[in-house]
């Protein structure tokens, strides 16, 4: 999902961010550390699609920023709008159900 | 903490097309992830070698950063998004309200000295002093200004040429098309200052001298930067 630009996850990233952030606001850092350790390394956010992502999200209404400086540091918190968790349910609907069809497919193929 | 500088990515972010507002913060996130990477490498273990080395690996090379921002069209800037509606439009909104502007100061100054003016008198030399300056800043330094502003936009973004000189020319045939004047007497029995402003077709070619001067001070420098800067990459 970094640099390997893989066909099939294109708007994984977008899931990963809203739903991530559908539980607290978080900064772009701790956003990618959360996604490499809930799955446990099979997945990263690169810095190259995380950023880009989260300020057209931003652009869209999707998410809220906020600016603070910690420790000299400046952190970019996100929160997720009321829009923002309307798309997340969307993707979330969508995705389950892609899912869904390749598993039925993939658990079938056997039997054809 | 970092030695590495990201304000050569924040160029060539802007260059991409990106809004400033973007570019910047862009720029102060992996900036703040680049340390926090860092942190986290030396902690784990690594030199500071190793751990600057990894979280440089990590961000990756800016132009493949830019490419990611800049396939976002959202994250554009309105002069890179729709130029044409965005060089027509703006100028002449932009020097509308400078203009604008400067008349409020004008009346606010009028009402706080206006009490005054009945008892003091003002020479005519002074007052063709005030009026010339008046002159001189509506007429040729706003202008001036407004126009150095878009043309600072097309380089920034490293648009083409052809949307400086479209917002220098409209600035300039407007500024050179208006009418400004103000007169300030004073002494007994009243003393008064009053303005006047408007856009005339008459006296064409002193509108035309007018604005193409203004728009010589302006593209000429435009010109000169372009050409000793490093071939911007037109990214429209």
């Amino acid at each position: 999902m970094e640099r390997r630009s893989n066909p099939m996850m294109a708007g994984v990233p977008e899931l990963l961010i809203l739903r991530l952030l559908a539980e607290r606001e978080m900064y772009g850092y701790e956003l990618a550390r959360s996604v490499r350790v809930l799955t446990e390394d099979a997945l990263s956010l690169g810095e190259g699609v995380l950023y880009p992502a989260l300020h057209a999200l931003e652009a869209r209404r999707l998410l809220r920023s906020r600016s603070a400086r910690v420790d000299g540091r400046v952190r970019v918190y996100y929160t997720i709008t009321s829009r923002g968790k309307q798309r997340l349910t969307k993707l979330t609907t969508e995705w389950r159900a892609v899912t869904g069809t390749v598993d039925a497919v993939l658990g079938g193929a056997g039997h054809v | 903490m970092s030695e590495y500088s990201f304000d050569h990515l924040r160029l060539a972010l802007l260059k991409a097309g990106l809004s400033r507002r973007h570019a910047r913060r862009a720029v102060a996130e992996l900036d703040s992830h680049f340390k926090h990477s860092v942190d986290d490498s030396l902690a784990g273990g690594a030199s500071l070698a190793q751990a600057r080395a990894a979280a440089h690996t990590a961000i990756g090379p800016d132009d493949i950063l830019v490419q990611h921002f800049a396939s976002r069209p959202e994250l554009r800037s309105w002069s890179c998004r729709a130029p044409l509606v965005f060089f027509c439009a703006a100028p002449p909104l932009g020097l509308a309200a400078v203009q604008v502007g400067l008349l409020f100061l004008v009346v606010a100054a009028i009402d706080a000295i206006s009490p005054h003016l009945r008892t003091t008198l003002i020479a005519p030399e002074t007052a063709a002093v005030a009026s010339v300056a008046a002159r001189t800043v509506m007429l040729w330094v706003v202008p001036g200004l407004v126009s150095g502003a878009f043309a600072r936009v097309v380089y920034r973004h490293g648009l083409p040429l052809r949307w400086p000189l479209l917002a220098v020319g409209l600035v300039c045939t407007l500024a050179g098309l208006t009418n400004f004047d103000v007169e300030i007497t004073g002494g007994v029995p009243a003393g008064l200052m009053r303005m006047g402003v408007g856009i005339s077709p008459s006296g064409l070619v002193d509108a035309l001298l007018h604005g193409g001067a203004i728009a010589a001070l302006v593209v000429v420098p435009l010109l000169v930067i372009r050409r000793m800067s490093p071939k911007p990459e037109a990214s429209n």
